[in-house]
Formats: structure tokens, C-alpha cells, sequence
């Protein structure tokens, strides 16, 4: 994951609610209360309990698809890691101020607020998104959506793979996925 | 167009005259914190790539608080990691063992956070540190950047302006004011803003008591809270003389505030949050009678010295109920030592509690953590289920006058009756 960060992607869409806890939601709290911190094991077990068939069957280039406010709580940064360890892309009608930090922290490909996604994306919808200019088409309602993008300055680090790559790239010696 | 608290001291941190909200700046922290879960972390992660060196190391305070007493493997090896890498590095304060707290409490207790500062902070509670008038901002594993580069990203704030008047009823503390706001307020509206508390009832608080209010206001999305500074703000630098001299940032006349907010307290009776969030707001008589397993006063929120001076009060001459554990643990070992001298440690001690110091504990699950269909209630933080141990049992969050009371009778209880 440290290469190079895709703009673009196309897959599914997994639909998701308002109000999704990070601690509790996107991430079970056992995983969070015992430091459990391995990507490997976080991806395994992302969303798990609010749609198991997600966690189960979901692959990359799949896109997430929220409601409001999602990845309310704690700043903890298992649940950004879970998502970006699934390698797909995240758009939210709103993110939650904790979560949206930790997401351009963990550089998660995603349109964090379109307001204007709410109801024109269905569970199991066929999607291909450029996350660089915000425009999304839905290939199932053969429907495009213009979002707003992330501005150039949070692009940088989601473009170097989140923050550790984005100084580990300007600043480190050693290659590698600084993730992990 | 004058400018927010929160607009001034990022405008200064970014060495700029005026910040806008919205915009993206790179500023200064005057001082970071870190504590023993994420230091090592971050510095690890830093190091495999080559980033050996932290920026402003002076400016770092690193405290020992969520797992004091683990005997886990890794935590071993980790801690004896860290306290090297400290010491390497020269890190500016590092509070070991016997001198520990939780961070967002040991930084206030030493008079380390001042008025118009920019604190960063990796843990989440770190608007809590408005409760002097400073901007604590938290950035989870953002952390990093500052580590390295001694600098932070920032999106500037919007400020809302909230007046809190009217005289607490006896019994009714400032967490019960804090979690009815909270409950008022709700789940979005304060998302991303910065809140600036003023008025007669933030008047009457202790600094201990703002960081109360400050602190609760993370659960509903904040990025900063700040108490605008006064008397005691004053009082708090004179008892902890600083090598510069503090400058009260306050609001201009005509700064814009994105909304505002008026709460009058006079009426509240104690208040509690129901599960599964902490903005689940009702009067502790909704739920009077509730049995419970577990009670907990301490935490970043509920473990500073005014909560063991509450917890006492009710505690006093009474024994914890048949069947209840009460874990009492004072957030940080300068608490501790207050509560020595004032006796409130006996008082716990005779009434069967369990003490522990400067941890977080059952806040999050690491002392006591509950078991399936247990039922606590807590001075803690929030009470996702799961966040104190088993998913299948449940948390209220209240005051400590509520959770000492609570503990005595074995149910969810009125304070007020012990403290006629």
C-alpha cells in the first residue's frame, strides 16, 4: 500500500446507516481494549458486527457508502486501519471531526462529505468513482453525482498512503509500508 | 471583523495575523502530550522507516496511564523501550511511575497547560485542557507529524459561544451540568467547533470543574473547548508561577461566533447518561433503583480532586452494598496526595472501596472490567457497550456524588438524600 494510491476505483457499494461508532461500530472494542493494532487482523474483522457479509465478502476497490456523522467517538485510529486495510474507498454524507483526522491520518481513498449522495446509491449498486475530482457514477442507475473532493491539501498525504507514508516519502530513509 | 479565542491562538501558532474558518494551516503547539500507549507506538512506527529524531522534544510531556500494572509480555518489553527512547530523545517531561496521572489531568495538576496556549495532544480528551483557557485539539496517530516535524495541520474551527448562568442546587455538580448540556446540545451540532463557555455558572467553577465540562464536550464531536479565562484562570498561573508571562486570549467584541448557546442551571437536578451513549440524557430519578454491580469514580473525567472531595462526602460513615465493587482511583498521584491530606483516602479505605492511582482503569476496561449482564456506573468518559469490558453489560455515567450513592445503596441514587 505504500505505492501508489488509486483515484479511481470500481466495485460494489456496501451501504451503511447514520451514526456509526468508531469504537463499537467500525471496529469491535475487544480489538481497541487489548491494542490489537495488526492491519491484517483489523481488515479482517472491519464492520463485522454491524454486516458480517461485508467483512466476509467484500474485496478491494468495493466502496463504502455511509450515511451521517459516521465514525462517531473515540479517536482511535483501529477503525481507520480496519477500512484502509480492506483497500476500498469511503464515501460519507458527513464524517465526524474524530474520524475524518484519523482517515486523512490513515489515508483512506474517500469523499468524506457528499450531501448529495443521499438517496441515489443503493446497497449493491455498481460504482466507479474518482476520488480526485469528486464525480461518481453509478453504473447500476446510469446516474453521475458531482461531490466535493478532498481539497489538494489533505490529497497530499491520501496521495503518499496517510501520514506516516507522507513523512516516511518527504523525510525517512527506509522504504516499505510505514504502516505496519 | 475581531476574532474567537480559538481564531487568536491559531492565527499565532500558524505566525499569522488572522486565521479564517475553513482554511487549512500548519501551526506550532506550544506543548504536546503523549501517554504510554501511544508514545511507543508512533515512535516505532517513526523509527522503521528511518525517523529517528523528535522535533521540540522539550515540549513533550509523556505520562505512564493506561497500564501501569500490566505484567503482559509486550507491555514489558515496551516500557522499558520507552523509558530509553525518553531519555534518548530528552524528552521534556516524562512522568514514571509514583509521579504518574493521566495525562490530560498530570499536565494541569503541574501547571504545565497555560492560558492561550496550543496543546496537541495523540489521546482523544484533550479539550478538557480548555478548562484554562488553552486550545487542546486531539489528533490521534496525526501525532506523528508533530513528533517529527514539531508541527500540526489544522482546519480552522468555527466557534459557537456558549453562556452557562444561573447557581447550581446543592448535590447537582458540574458533571451533571456538563452531561445535561451534552444531552441538550446532542450529537452534531458541535461537531468540528470549538465551543467558548463564559458566564455566572462558569464563574463559580474550579478549574477542576471546567476541565469537567470541557472534557464531556468531546462526546459530542468537539475540537476544542475553552472556558474563557478570569479570576481563577488567574489564580491557577499565580499558584503556578510559569518563565513567561501569561497573556489572557479572549474574544473580540465583534468576532463572529457561528451560533449561540444559553443554559441556565438553576433548576437541574443530577443527571446521568443512559446507554449506549453518553448524550442519552435523563434525570438520575428516571432511573433511581436500577441495581448495579460495579461503581467507578475516576478517569480523566471523574477522578480529579473535586470528585474524591463529592465521593467522600456521600461516602462518609457508610459502607459500599453487599455484592457492589467500588473502585476509587484518583486521576493523577498529586490528587492522590490532596486527597491523603484531606482524609478523603480513609473515607474509601473504610468504606470498602478499591484504590487505584493516576490510571485510567475500568474506564476502558483495563482494572475490573465488567462481565456479561453486569450493570456499572461510572464518573468515566462514555459508556459504549463494550467499552468497559463485556459487550453485553451496561453503563451509566454520572456524577461521583451519583456513583458514591449508587455504591451504598446497591442502585442507581439520588445523591442528594446523603446529603441532607
Amino acid at each position: 500500500m505504500s505505492g501508489t494510491v488509486s483515484e479511481s476505483m470500481q466495485g460494489r457499494c456496501w451501504k451503511f446507516g447514520d451514526d456509526i461508532l468508531n469504537d463499537g461500530g467500525i471496529m469491535d472494542f475487544e480489538m481497541v481494549r487489548t491494542g490489537v493494532f495488526d492491519p491484517a487482523i483489523l481488515g479482517k474483522h472491519c464492520l463485522e458486527s454491524l454486516r458480517a457479509d461485508f467483512a466476509r465478502d467484500s474485496v478491494p476497490g468495493d466502496i463504502i457508502v455511509t450515511g451521517r456523522n459516521f465514525g462517531r467517538g473515540q479517536l482511535h485510529d483501529a477503525g481507520p486501519f480496519a477500512v484502509r486495510a480492506r483497500g476500498v474507498g469511503l464515501i460519507c454524507v458527513s464524517m465526524s471531526r474524530a474520524f475524518f483526522r484519523l482517515a486523512v491520518s490513515a489515508g483512506l481513498v474517500m469523499i468524506p462529505f457528499a450531501p448529495e449522495i443521499e438517496g441515489r446509491i443503493n446497497d449493491g449498486d455498481k460504482l466507479d468513482v474518482n476520488f480526485r475530482s469528486g464525480s461518481i457514477r453509478n453504473l447500476t442507475r446510469n446516474e453521475t453525482i458531482q461531490t466535493q473532493p478532498l481539497p489538494d491539501f489533505l490529497w497530499d498525504f491520501v496521495a503518499a498512503g496517510g501520514e506516516m507514508n507522507w513523512l516516511a516519502k518527504k523525510y525517512g530513509t527506509a522504504a516499505g509500508d510505514a504502516h505496519v | 471583523m475581531g476574532a474567537t479565542i480559538a481564531e487568536k491562538i491559531l492565527a499565532r501558532a500558524a505566525a499569522r495575523d488572522r486565521v479564517t474558518p475553513g482554511e487549512y494551516i500548519w501551526a506550532t503547539p506550544d506543548l504536546t502530550v503523549a501517554h504510554d500507549r501511544d508514545y511507543p507506538r508512533y515512535r516505532q512506527r517513526m523509527k522503521a522507516v528511518g525517523l529517528h529524531k523528535i522535533a521540540a522534544a522539550a515540549k513533550l510531556v509523556v505520562s505512564i496511564d493506561h497500564r501501569p500494572y500490566s505484567n503482559d509480555a509486550r507491555e514489558i518489553e515496551t516500557r522499558a523501550w520507552t523509558r530509553n527512547d525518553i531519555k534518548e530523545q530528552g524528552v521534556g517531561t516524562f512522568f514514571d511511575l509514583g509521579r504518574n496521572g493521566i495525562s490530560h489531568n498530570i499536565t494541569v495538576d503541574h501547571g504545565m497547560v497555560r492560558p492561550g496556549m496550543l496543546v496537541i495532544t495523540a489521546d482523544t480528551r484533550s479539550p478538557a485542557l480548555g478548562c484554562v483557557g488553552a486550545l487542546g485539539i486531539a489528533n490521534g496517530s496525526g501525532f506523528i507529524v508533530t513528533l517529527y516535524t514539531g508541527k500540526t495541520w489544522l482546519q480552522v474551527p468555527h466557534t459557537i459561544k456558549v453562556t452557562v448562568s444561573g447557581q447550581a442546587r446543592p448535590g447537582v455538580l458540574s458533571r451533571d451540568i456538563s452531561t445535561h448540556i451534552i444531552g441538550t446540545i446532542g450529537g452534531s451540532k458541535a461537531d468540528y467547533r470549538v465551543l467558548e463557555f463564559s458566564g455566572t455558572a462558569m464563574e463559580a467553577m474550579s478549574v477542576e470543574e471546567r476541565h469537567t465540562l470541557c472534557n464531556a464536550m468531546v462526546d459530542i464531536g468537539v475540537k476544542g473547548a475553552i472556558v474563557v479565562p478570569d479570576k481563577v484562570t488567574a489564580e491557577y498561573c499565580r499558584r503556578f508561577p510559569y518563565a513567561t508571562p501569561d497573556t489572557f486570549v479572549t474574544s473580540d467584541t465583534d468576532a463572529h461566533f457561528e451560533s449561540e448557546l444559553h443554559f441556565d442551571i438553576g433548576t437541574l437536578e443530577p443527571q446521568i447518561s443512559l446507554p449506549p451513549e453518553p448524550e442519552n440524557v435523563a434525570p438520575v430519578s428516571k432511573v433511581a433503583g436500577q441495581k448495579i454491580d460495579q461503581a467507578f469514580v475516576g478517569s480523566c473525567m471523574g477522578g480529579k480532586i473535586d470528585d474524591l472531595r463529592a465521593a467522600a462526602a456521600v461516602l462518609r460513615g457508610h459502607k459500599v452494598a453487599q455484592g457492589v465493587r467500588l473502585i476509587v482511583i484518583p486521576a493523577t498521584y498529586v490528587a492522590y496526595q490532596q486527597a491523603l491530606e484531606e482524609g478523603l483516602m480513609q473515607v474509601f479505605a473504610a468504606a470498602g472501596a478499591q484504590v487505584a492511582i493516576g490510571t485510567c482503569g475500568p474506564c476502558c476496561g483495563l482494572i475490573s472490567p465488567l462481565g456479561d449482564g453486569e450493570t456499572c456506573i461510572s464518573t468515566s468518559t462514555r459508556n459504549d457497550p463494550g467499552r468497559m469490558g463485556s459487550p453485553n453489560s451496561t453503563i451509566y455515567l454520572a456524577s461521583a456524588a451519583t456513583v458514591a450513592a449508587s455504591a451504598v445503596t446497591g442502585m442507581i441514587s439520588d445523591p442528594r438524600e446523603f446529603l441532607k
